[in-house]
C-alpha cells in the first residue's frame, strides 16, 4: 500500500501535478461557494472565453518572445471583463447572468476576429485554454501560490462583507456599506481564480472545480464557513484521488479529477436526500 | 454680589454610532422630528410614482402607509431608507438625509431573499451588526450578546443555530425584527410584512411591533388591511401617488377620503355605529405599477 502511494511521487511532474490539483481544488472551491450561491456558475465559462482578445493582442505584441507573458495579458483582460460584467449588471436592469452573457459573447467574438488575422496562433491558444495538470511548471506553481494566496487572504479578510452583498445587498446599502466595492471585489477574485486555474489545469477542470465541490458541500452543510471548508477539502481530495487514478489506470488526468468530484457529488446527493427523508418522517 | 455667568447650553446630541473614529455617520438632532418628509417626489426611470408627499413623525410613533396597489407605498419606503434618490423634495431622519444613517432598518417583501442561503438564524441577525463591527474585524463577545438578546426578544432563541430555510412566514418576520434590533435601528420600515400570513401570525407580528414602542423605535409599515392600520398604528398615510390623507386613523379613515383613494374598489355600508367598509384588496386602484 505504502509503495502504491509513494510510487507516483518519484516523478517530479506528478508532484507538481498534485500540488497544482490540490491548490486549484482549494482555491476554486472557496471562491466557487460564492459563485454557486449567487447563481452565477456560467461566469467561469464566460471569463475563460472572454480572455481570448487579450491573448490575441498579447500574442501579437510578444511575437516569438517568452510565451509566459500571455498569462499577464489573460489576467488583465479577465479583470477588465469581470469589472465590465459588474458594471453592466449594476447600471442596467439586467440580472448578473445576462450581463455575463453579453460580455462573454462580445469578447469571444472579438477574440475570434483577432485570431483569424494571425497565423500560427492556435497552438498557443490550445495550450493556454486546455492546460494539462501534469504539464505544470515551477513557474506556474509560483504564480498559483502567490495569486491564490492573495485571493484566499482577501476572502478571509472581507468574508462578512462578501457574504452580506451576496445574500442581502439591500441590507448592505441600508447599513451604508460600500456594496458596489465588495461586489466588484468578488468579481475580480473570481476572475483571478479562473485565469490561474485555466492556465494550470485547463478549462474543463477549472469549471468542474469551481462548481462541483462547492455544490457538494452545500448539500452536506448548513453554514457558509463549513461549506467553504468542506468544499475546499473535497476539492483537494478529488485532485489527489483523480491524479492517482490517472497514474495507475492511464486515464486523462483532468477527466479523472472531474469524475471523482462528480462521484462525490452523487454520494452527497444520496446522503442528503436520505437525511431529508428521515427528517420528514420524524416530523410526521 | 454674585455675577451669574451666562452659559450657552449645547443641544443634546445623540450619536447613531458609539464607535470611536466613525465620523462618517449622521449625528441625531434630538430636537428634529424622527422622520420629516417635505415635498417628496420619487420614482423610476424619470417617471414619478409618488408626488409632493409631506409628513412628520415623532420618535417612537407608528405609521401605517395604506393605499391601493400601485399607490407608491414601496417607493416611499425605499426613499425613506435612502435606497432611492428623491426627484424633488427632502427626506430627513433625525434632522439628516437617510444616506447618512445606519439606524434605519428596511424589511423588504420576504420573497426578495434566497432563504436557502446556508446561514443560521444567529448568522442572519449578526449581518445587522456588520457596519458596527467594522471592516477587517470579527464579531466580538458584545456582538454575540446583542444577537442573543435580539433573538430572545422575538422568542427565536431555541432556533438560533437552525438554518433560515426551516422558518415559517411569521418566524421570518420575527427574524427581521431581531436583525433590526441587533442593528440598533431607530427607524424600521416594513414593506407589506403581513402578506401571506394567517390571522394568528398577524397578531404575533403586530404584538412585537407594539413592543418596539417601548424601545422608542419609530415604525413605518405599508399594508393593505385598513382595520389593522386603524387599530395598531398611531397615524395613517393614505397614498394614491399623492397624499390622500394623513393623520390619526379617525381623521383619515372617513368615507369621503377612502372613496377618493380607492374609488370603486371600496364599498361603504352605513351602520348604526358608523360605517362598515368592504375593501377589495385584489382590485388595482392606482394608475402605476406596484413598485
Amino acid at each position: 500500500m505504502f509503495e502504491w502511494l509513494v510510487a507516483p511521487l518519484r516523478f517530479a511532474f506528478m508532484v507538481r501535478g498534485l500540488i497544482a490539483a490540490i491548490s486549484v481544488g482549494v482555491l476554486c472551491s472557496a471562491v466557487g461557494a460564492f459563485v454557486v450561491l449567487r447563481g452565477m456558475t456560467f461566469i467561469g465559462d464566460a471569463l475563460a472565453h472572454s480572455v481570448l482578445p487579450g491573448l490575441a493582442v498579447g500574442f501579437i505584441s510578444i511575437g516569438k518572445g517568452d510565451r509566459r507573458g500571455l498569462f499577464w495579458w489573460a489576467m488583465g483582460t479577465a479583470i477588465l471583463v469581470a469589472l465590465g460584467m459588474g458594471w453592466i449588471s449594476e447600471r442596467t436592469r439586467f440580472r448578473e447572468d445576462a450581463a455575463i452573457g453579453i460580455v462573454f459573447a462580445g469578447m469571444f467574438a472579438l477574440g475570434i476576429a483577432l485570431i483569424s488575422t494571425v497565423r500560427g496562433f492556435s497552438v498557443d491558444l490550445v495550450h493556454f485554454l486546455f492546460g494539462n495538470v501534469l504539464g505544470v511548471s515551477n513557474h506556474d506553481l509560483i504564480l498559483l501560490g502567490a495569486f491564490g494566496g492573495v485571493v484566499l487572504l482577501l476572502l478571509f479578510l472581507f468574508y462578512k462583507e462578501l457574504v452580506l452583498v451576496s445574500f442581502d445587498i439591500t441590507l448592505a446599502r441600508t447599513l451604508r456599506i460600500r456594496a458596489s466595492f465588495y461586489r466588484y471585489l468578488l468579481f475580480v477574485l473570481i476572475a483571478v481564480t479562473v485565469v490561474l486555474s485555466l492556465q494550470t489545469v485547463g478549462i474543463g477542470l477549472m469549471l468542474a472545480m469551481l462548481v462541483t465541490p462547492a455544490s457538494t458541500a452545500h448539500l452536506l452543510t448548513k453554514r457558509l464557513p463549513s461549506m467553504l471548508l468542506v468544499g475546499a477539502l473535497l476539492g483537494a481530495i478529488a485532485g489527489v484521488i483523480g491524479l492517482y487514478l490517472s497514474f495507475y489506470w492511464g486515464v486523462a488526468s483532468g477527466a479523472a479529477i472531474v469524475l471523482v468530484s462528480i462521484a462525490m457529488f452523487l454520494v452527497a446527493l444520496v446522503v442528503s436526500s436520505r437525511r431529508e427523508l428521515v427528517r420528514r418522517f420524524r416530523r410526521s | 454680589m454674585i455675577h451669574q455667568k451666562s452659559t450657552v447650553i449645547p443641544k443634546r446630541r445623540n450619536f447613531s454610532l458609539t464607535k470611536k473614529g466613525r465620523s462618517d455617520q449622521a449625528i441625531h438632532d434630538v430636537d428634529a422630528a424622527a422622520v420629516a418628509v417635505r415635498g417628496l417626489s420619487a420614482g423610476y426611470a424619470g417617471q414619478p410614482a409618488i408626488v409632493n408627499i409631506s409628513f412628520e413623525l415623532g420618535r417612537g410613533e407608528r405609521l401605517a402607509v395604506v393605499g391601493p396597489n400601485g399607490a407608491g407605498k414601496s417607493t416611499l419606503l425605499k426613499a425613506l431608507a435612502g435606497l432611492l434618490d428623491p426627484m424633488k423634495g427632502k427626506v430627513l431622519i433625525h434632522g439628516h438625509g437617510p444616506c447618512r444613517h445606519i439606524c434605519i432598518a428596511y424589511v423588504p417583501q420576504k420573497n426578495t431573499l434566497d432563504w436557502r442561503f446556508p446561514i443560521t438564524l444567529a448568522d442572519f441577525v449578526m449581518l445587522g451588526r456588520t457596519q458596527r463591527i467594522g471592516p477587517l474585524r470579527k464579531p466580538r463577545s458584545q456582538d454575540h450578546d446583542v444577537v442573543r438578546s435580539s433573538l430572545e426578544a422575538v422568542e427565536l432563541t431555541a432556533y438560533a443555530q437552525r438554518q433560515i430555510e426551516a422558518l415559517s412566514g411569521g418566524q421570518q418576520q420575527r427574524l427581521f425584527i431581531a436583525r433590526a434590533l441587533a442593528q440598533k435601528a431607530e427607524l424600521i420600515l416594513f414593506d407589506e410584512p403581513l402578506v401571506g400570513l394567517d390571522v394568528h401570525t398577524h397578531r404575533e407580528v403586530l404584538a412585537l411591533i407594539a413592543n418596539l414602542y417601548r424601545r422608542a423605535v419609530t415604525v413605518i409599515m405599508s399594508l393593505h388591511d385598513l382595520s389593522i392600520a386603524a387599530s395598531h398604528f398611531d397615524k395613517i398615510l393614505l397614498l394614491r401617488g399623492e397624499t390622500m390623507g394623513f393623520g390619526t386613523p379617525k381623521a383619515v379613515l372617513t368615507e369621503d377620503v377612502l372613496r377618493r383613494a380607492y374609488g370603486s374598489c371600496l364599498q361603504v355600508i352605513p351602520d348604526k355605529d358608523g360605517a362598515f367598509i368592504i375593501h377589495d384588496t385584489a382590485c388595482s386602484g392606482g394608475e402605476h405599477e406596484d413598485v
